[in-house]
């Protein structure tokens, strides 16, 4: 994977292509297609309705290509944009791909770069429910991660992820709370009630001692 | 020299160790003026919480059954183990913990109402001590309205109080010089002031109390403790209140010493603090402006506010990564304020950028346009990562921001979301990748607060110069005062009183 290190200072043209991809689903389920959205965009804001945009994996093999569209996508200045439909590795694993505008005169274009996380297709339920450790409060918008899937709760506390099998660490997130990772193995469906500690922001005033 | 006004006592300064001597000097016989450089009083209490931390078995202390003593204020502030007491001269300390009872009831005295609930604070103190003044009624005379601000509260209570018993407060005064007898142990005369395009001369018979806020908005002066804290640091408060080192300089010219320097890179409390407030040149911890801020035309932005660093990463000037996000102590500031790659500037670690994308924007119910945010130089929008670098610019911005490595750097950090980890920075569980155009980049560069070292003072705030000797008639208060590194009011009114109360008593 390439580090800032080993990166070129920008040779800018006026019309430098850069893109954006987004959209990515997580995870991606192991041998399955998935949908990506990609968008480029001239520096000189040139309409580019119609060219070329295309995924290739490690391989430098291309996998998805397509046009794009006629419209910037709204709240863009000039990002003209396509969905793709992309093929996932048989392994379940996290890999790359590169994206790349592939019109003939894309001399001066920067390629993007996404990353994914691969899973084996899910098979079982996992349902949540989250309360505050002293208080018993159902806590929603708390982010669950089991490995690559992920999910958050609702106003009440609750959450399902369609998991696959396999072992994981258990991480909660919600600002201002604490709760320690934990290993869980699924291979059923499972129900957790899970707790997080309150740890109370300090007043914007105070300050760090040690 | 001729003196175009004479007086007892010359304070120069109208914030809260400015107005606590002031008044005290009136209650004890003497006359005052006031020389405030700022067009309206207050400095940096009127823009503060109002959190006045004042202990010793108070008034309100006793109220709620908190068990206080001097002597406690006393131990607990010079407590060895502690980065914000053990750097503290223990004979002011002293002076302090004995003055807590009766400046709190002097407080009262004069018109300063609180809020009758008792915070417990994670600094040095042991027990309850801090009571937060309530803010003050007329709206259009609080600088930055509706947001808590209960400092003006009190300074303008304190003000209200001065004027009332005869101190005269001369506003858009700059004071530019302070006059010394220039014979040996000679005493300090008078000052000079500048208003208007005039320069006036004005004698202090009896003393000169320096109440100008300490040090942190001067870049020379504050890079004495600290070489790393060039330009690009702003200083909070601004552009309201500014910390500019005038009395400090004033002072030292005469002779002055500075004191307890130690305590102002100790690393403990807010001297340098991670912005909350993004995209806007002065935003704070607790402090932005409103719209309806009497001087929002000079801050041109409120901020987006952050309370999750799980919405952006934050880079350096070379667009680049530097530190997990959602660390905000000093192991932060220290990396954000490192040497990242500039050769033409060494200290310094240039300006700081939260790069985030619609899906945050989204998330948080940001309005990334103005006034919220300021694209003069603070925030800025593109289409895409690599857009973003180029229209990142800055004057504090030395060099461009290459797009290719600002994308890297946005790619490797979605590696990381992917599989969990961030593997360079251990970012707990990075969640959301930056993906989703259009992409921001918002100003988020450490941002400077208290001064916590100033001018050597005796236990009375007489200053003493380079040999130890008291400068005659030269008294300092308040941000500018060195030796008790206390954050916040406290300090600063407990010497402004005793400043004001021993120049009063002084033969003129």
């Amino acid at each position: 994977m390439a580090t800032n290190d080993t990166i070129s200072p920008d040779t800018i043209s006026p019309d430098t292509i850069s893109l954006a991809v987004w959209g990515v689903p997580m995870p991606v389920v192991a041998g399955e297609r998935f949908a990506i959205k990609v968008g480029a965009r001239s520096a000189t804001g040139r309409a580019l309705a119609g060219e070329r945009v295309e995924v290739t994996d490690a391989a430098g093999a291309v996998v998805a290509a397509g046009q794009l569209g006629a419209t910037p996508l709204p709240g863009t200045e000039a990002l003209y944009w396509t969905t793709l439909d992309v093929p996932a590795s048989e392994k379940s694993q996290s890999t790359d791909y590169a994206v790349r505008f592939a019109a003939a005169d894309a001399r001066d274009a920067m390629p993007a770069r996404l990353s994914i996380a691969i899973a084996a297709k899910p098979e079982h339920t996992l349902a949540v429910t989250v309360t505050e450790q002293d208080s018993k409060v159902a806590l929603g918008g708390v982010e669950i991660r089991l490995g690559p899937f992920h999910a958050r709760t609702d106003k009440a506390g609750r959450a399902e992820l369609r998991v696959a099998r396999g072992s994981y660490q258990l991480e909660l997130w919600r600002t201002a709370h604490a709760a320690p990772h934990r290993p869980i193995h699924i291979d059923g469906d499972m129900s957790l009630a899970l707790s997080m500690l309150h740890v109370p922001e300090e007043h914007p005033d105070a300050r760090w001692v040690r | 020299m001729e003196w175009n006004l004479s007086t007892d006592v010359v304070v120069i300064g109208a914030g809260a160790a400015g107005l606590a001597a002031a008044v005290s000097a009136r209650d004890h016989g003497a006359d005052v003026i006031v020389v405030e450089e700022n067009y309206d009083i207050g400095g940096h209490a009127m823009l503060s919480g109002g959190r006045v931390h004042l202990g010793g078995g108070n008034a309100l202390q006793q109220k709620f059954n908190i068990k206080d003593s001097p002597g406690q204020v006393f131990a607990d502030w010079t407590d060895h183990k502690r980065g914000d007491a053990r750097y503290n001269d223990r004979e002011l300390v002293r002076a302090f913990a004995d003055e807590c009872v009766p400046t709190f009831q002097f407080l009262l005295d004069n018109g300063v109402t609180f809020i009758e609930k008792p915070i417990t604070t994670p600094d040095a103190s042991s027990v309850p001590r801090v009571f937060v003044t309530h803010e003050w009624h007329v709206p259009s005379e609080v600088i930055a309205p509706r947001r808590n601000r209960n400092g003006s509260g009190l300074v303008r209570r304190l003000a209200e109080s001065a004027r009332k018993k005869g101190a005269q407060i001369l506003l858009k005064h700059e004071m530019t010089q302070i006059v010394r007898d220039q014979r040996k142990g000679g005493r300090v005369l008078g000052v000079m002031v500048r208003a208007e395009g005039r320069d006036i001369a004005i004698e202090a018979r009896k003393g000169i109390v320096i109440a100008t806020g300490g040090h942190t908005g001067n870049v020379n002066f504050r890079r004495m403790f600290d070489p790393r804290l060039t330009e690009e640091y702003q200083q909070a408060g601004l552009p309201y209140s500014f910390q500019g080192a005038d009395g400090e300089l004033a002072a030292m010219e005469i002779g002055a010493s500075l004191w307890a320097t130690g305590a102002q890179t100790s690393e403990v409390g807010p001297a340098i603090t991670k912005t909350r407030h993004v995209g806007t040149r002065w935003g704070y911890l607790s402090l932005y402006f409103e719209t309806d801020s009497p001087i929002f035309n000079l801050c041109k932005a409120t901020g987006l506010t952050v309370t999750d660093w799980q919405e952006a990463i934050l880079v350096d000037q070379t667009g680049k990564r530097f530190w997990n996000e959602l660390d905000s102590g000093y192991e932060f500031l220290n990396a954000a304020l490192g040497h990242h790659g500039d050769e033409t500037k060494l200290n310094g670690g240039g300006p700081i950028w939260a790069i985030f994308d619609a899906d945050a924007v989204a998330r948080q119910k940001w309005k990334p346009a103005p006034p919220h945010v300021d694209p003069d130089g603070y925030f800025a929008s593109a289409d895409t990562i690599f857009e973003l670098a180029g229209r990142i610019k800055n004057p504090y911005q030395k060099q461009p921001i290459s797009g290719a490595v600002l994308q890297e750097t946005v790619n490797r950090y979605n590696s990381f979301v992917a599989s969990g980890v961030d593997s360079d920075f251990n970012k707990p569980t990075p969640l959301h990748p930056i993906a989703k155009p259009p992409f921001y980049a918002a100003w988020s560069t450490p941002i400077l607060h208290d001064s916590l070292t100033g001018l050597r003072t005796d236990t009375h705030a007489q200053v003493l110069d380079i040999r130890g000797e008291t400068i005659p008639g030269l008294y300092c208060a308040g941000e500018s005062q060195g030796g008790f590194a206390q954050h916040g009011l406290g300090r600063c009114l407990v010497f402004g009183r005793i400043a004001g109360r021993h120049a009063a008593q002084r033969n003129s």
